[in-house]
């Protein structure tokens, strides 16, 4: 009897054993085995004689490449597929990144990149300098403002797209550019040759606006080096008679979540950022630090358009939330996830949404769209709605030239005007 | 005695790791099938990054599907919906007009139209590019997207089709469905003009600029793809559809009741006249027909549909016994004759029909015969018929998914 015992014992400590190896990857993520799973070993395998996902596709890998009427390169076939399997989820935020795609990536992240140094605007004739940045060879060597290069390296870029122009004057490090510039009237071009540098790309534009004692800060994206740049232009400000602050945040597409919470710190000590929602109902929850607040407690009006998005919405949307500033402009863009870029061995990465997240008061701002993928609802609302007017002498930043700024100072304005009421209460 | 229970405690152990191990390897076993994998971990570490392996595509494959499982913020089932994305971002990505990946709705469709069965408003359409769009992207990069445009063209409309009742002709370009707006190269060409000369100009005054732009972009969010209004077009039995068209420079504003029509492969349309569509049982239907013709003039014009061995049979009926052109790979370079292997040694004299959307199969019988002197060509009046022809392959995917594949080209 005792023996029996002993044996059915023995079999049931087996029996758990298998079971821990069987589900050990979904322990390691914290939940238990699917049903699909489980049904799947009670089943005997010889009744499922259906190839693999990684067999169909390897099947049709090999005859796209070897039936296909033209030679097919095996990268190219390759990373093809890993970027239509990302897109299978149906989410166009999780997508693959070639090696060479994210070479470009990760350094975009970082906000550096190797080139002359300025802003370029398409032209039926070339290329117009935009901006030039402070500090880059493009400046040093005494490029204009709406100066048009014609030719790079002495070929003519008339009428080619402006991606293909840009390619072009970029290039490795300490490498020389040779361009032809066209400045005003002048019919004869000025050949420059400038030597490529590393720079990085401002991503904080600030101005102070003297009359209304107002600092203006634009941020284009939230990057590597971004928060050091916004804490640079908040430093100014407090040296400056400053009232009140426009932040603008209209065409600014996200970027790092952490650098969002660093600047967010300036203004809310150790708070709620986002409630991130991951696989399998976690919460993961993200705070601002402790101890960076600054001194001067200015109102603070953000400017939003609807291609505002991820990053740039969660900055809006804390302050907002925090009841420290006013958000006007027009609605943002909604994107409610977080991607984890994930490189891999090969070069290649892959960017995946992990995370769906909330902002401090519980909103979910995700964007809905109707069947034709039109917006229908989601992204901020801005408290005071003004819709842009593009003109042609439109220039964002620009006091006189920006109507949704001037709103923005208007509204800040009232607001400054309130509070100078408030405090001289007795 | 302490010794013995040593190695008997170790035995007991090493068998308790080796079930944990089992249970690993059959659940690795079950998510994937009889393929084996080695665990490698593909994630780069900073050590490494330097170097650039090479990862075989199913050793990638199965990495990035493991990685969307563990980190997708959804459920990711380990299923074929994974191969099938892979598979359409492969045939999407060869950039060939001809090479298209279908879901089942398409597929099905598709194969219907292969036998005659058509749903719609009864008309074969066709993506047309223009020869600067198709020279812009036999480049490697093409960064200008409007390229990818084709506009959507009517090349033929089946006999008693609604379509047909509401005059639509072969060559006719589909400008609006239900009042949407459909995406062309040469419209999206125009507004860029349009744009760019009044810029330089200064003829326009601001407000009319803003004015234009709002209407362009206006238009632009409410546009229909080419693909999406040719799905309008040719699906559904029931139901009305709004369609606009442009013939030259005419205009034409209909609307029009969606059925099915079944197309025949033979019609006798006049004495000794017959249109010919490569639908199954095309080659029975000819080969009763031809007892009695001495000589057969056969429309081809807008047959672009049909089996290429329904279309071989047919040869196989009207031209002697021989080779007839070759159809050419590049991947490896390779040709393979058309051959004719019993024929018909005293055929009927044959005058042929074509035009611009003479394609596929039918392309491949007109340039045959006629380049063997076996049948005397008469091009539409201004066409253009150049003297090849893709062969489009057609395969089939799990849930009723399937693509076309580009694998040779037919020459004479």
């Amino acid at each position: 009897m005792k023996f029996i015992y002993k044996i059915f014992t023995g079999i049931f400590f087996f029996l758990i054993l298998f079971g821990i190896g069987f589900s050990w990857q979904d322990i390691k993520q914290g939940h238990l085995p699917s049903q699909e799973t489980l049904a799947k070993l009670l089943t005997p395998a010889e009744t499922d004689p259906k190839v693999t996902p990684t067999q169909l596709f390897k099947e049709n890998y090999d005859r796209v490449f070897s039936r296909y009427y033209k030679p097919v390169s095996h990268d190219k076939l390759k990373y093809a597929g890993m970027s239509g399997l990302l897109s299978s989820v149906g989410d166009p935020y999780t997508i693959f990144l070639d090696p060479k795609t994210a070479k470009e990536f990760l350094q975009d992240t970082k906000g550096n990149l190797v080139g002359i140094g300025a802003l370029l605007s398409s032209d039926r004739l070339g290329a117009r300098i935009r901006k030039v940045y402070e500090g880059t060879p493009a400046k040093q060597s005494g490029i204009q403002n709406s100066d048009l290069i014609t030719a790079v390296n002495g070929k003519s870029i008339e009428g080619e797209d402006i991606f293909k122009i840009v390619q072009k004057i970029r290039g490795e490090e300490n490498t020389i550019v040779k361009l032809s510039i066209l400045r005003g009237s002048s019919s004869k071009p000025l050949i420059l040759s400038i030597k490529r540098k590393n720079f990085s790309v401002p991503t904080v534009d600030s101005k102070y606006d003297a009359e209304n004692q107002i600092g203006y800060i634009a941020i284009t994206s939230f990057l590597e080096p971004t928060a050091r740049q916004f804490a640079q232009a908040l430093q100014d400000f407090e040296k400056k008679p400053t009232e009140g602050l426009v932040i603008d945040l209209r065409w600014n597409p996200g970027g790092l979540l952490e650098i969002a919470t660093q600047m967010l710190s300036k203004f809310i000590d150790h708070q709620l950022v986002v409630t991130m929602k991951v696989k399998g109902n976690h919460n993961i929850t993200e705070y601002t630090k402790a101890g960076q607040v600054i001194s001067k407690k200015y109102p603070i009006v953000i400017l939003i358009n609807e291609e505002s998005a991820s990053a740039a919405e969660i900055f809006a949307g804390v302050l907002r939330d925090a009841k420290l500033a006013t958000l006007v402009g027009e609605h943002t863009y909604g994107k409610a996830s977080v991607q984890q870029p994930i490189p891999l061995v090969d070069g290649s990465c892959a960017k995946i949404t992990i995370a769906r997240y909330l902002l401090p008061k519980g909103e979910d701002i995700s964007r809905k769209v109707d069947q034709d993928m039109q917006y229908v609802s989601g992204g901020l609302k801005p408290e005071v709605e003004i819709s842009f007017e593009p003109g042609s002498d439109f220039e964002q930043g620009e006091f006189t030239k920006d109507s949704q700024l001037k709103k923005a100072i208007q509204v800040l304005k009232s607001k400054v005007g309130n509070q100078k009421n408030l405090i001289s209460a007795p | 005695m302490r010794k013995k229970k040593f190695i008997f405690g170790f035995t007991w152990g090493a068998v308790a790791v080796a079930i944990i191990f089992f249970g690993i390897t059959k659940r690795h076993a079950l998510d994937n099938g009889s393929f084996s994998h080695n665990r490698i971990n593909f994630a780069s570490h900073s050590l490494l990054a330097s170097q650039t392996p090479n990862i075989p595509e199913t050793d990638l494959f199965f990495h990035l599907s493991q990685l969307l499982r563990e980190k997708y913020v959804d459920e990711v089932p380990f299923n074929d919906k994974l191969a099938l994305g892979a598979i359409r971002g492969m045939i999407t990505n060869l950039t060939d007009p001809n090479s298209t990946f279908m879901n089942p709705k398409q597929f099905e469709n598709f194969q219907n139209a292969q036998k005659g069965i058509f749903e719609g408003i009864g008309v074969e359409t066709q993506f047309y590019y223009q020869p600067e769009q198709l020279k812009a992207l036999k480049n490697e990069r093409v960064t200008d997207t409007a390229l990818f445009i084709p506009s959507l063209k009517i090349t033929s409309t089946l006999p008693g089709a609604s379509a047909h009742q509401a005059g639509l002709q072969s060559g006719d370009r589909i400008t609006h469905v239900n009042n949407r707006w459909v995406l062309s190269y040469e419209e999206v060409h125009k507004f860029r003009e349009l744009q760019n000369n009044n810029l330089k100009q200064n003829q326009l005054k601001t407000e009319d600029l803003t004015k234009l732009r709002k209407q362009i972009s206006g238009q632009l969010k409410t546009s229909l793809t080419p693909a999406q209004a040719r799905e309008l077009l040719t699906q559904n039995k029931e139901g009305h559809i709004k369609l606009s068209w442009i013939r030259g420079k005419q205009t034409f504003t209909a609307t029009l009741p969606l059925k099915q029509t079944i197309a025949k492969p033979v019609t006798i349309v006049q004495p000794r006249t017959i249109r010919l569509n490569f639908y199954k049982g095309a080659d029975e239907e000819l080969k009763k027909i031809l007892s009695q013709f001495p000589e057969v003039t056969i429309d081809l014009r807008g047959s672009t549909r049909g089996h290429l061995e329904t279309m071989y049979s047919c040869l196989e009926l009207l031209a002697p016994r021989g080779t007839y052109g070759k159809f050419t790979r590049d991947n490896p370079k390779v040709e393979t004759p058309l051959e004719v292997k019993t024929g018909n040694a005293h055929p009927p004299k044959i005058k042929l029909l074509v035009d611009d959307f003479t394609q596929g199969p039918a392309k491949v019988f007109a340039i045959a015969l006629s380049s063997r002197k076996k049948a005397a060509l008469i091009p539409e009046k201004g066409t253009n018929f150049p003297q090849e022809q893709e062969i489009i392959e057609t395969f089939s995917l799990p849930e009723g998914n399937g693509y076309t594949l580009t694998t040779a080209i037919y020459k004479p």
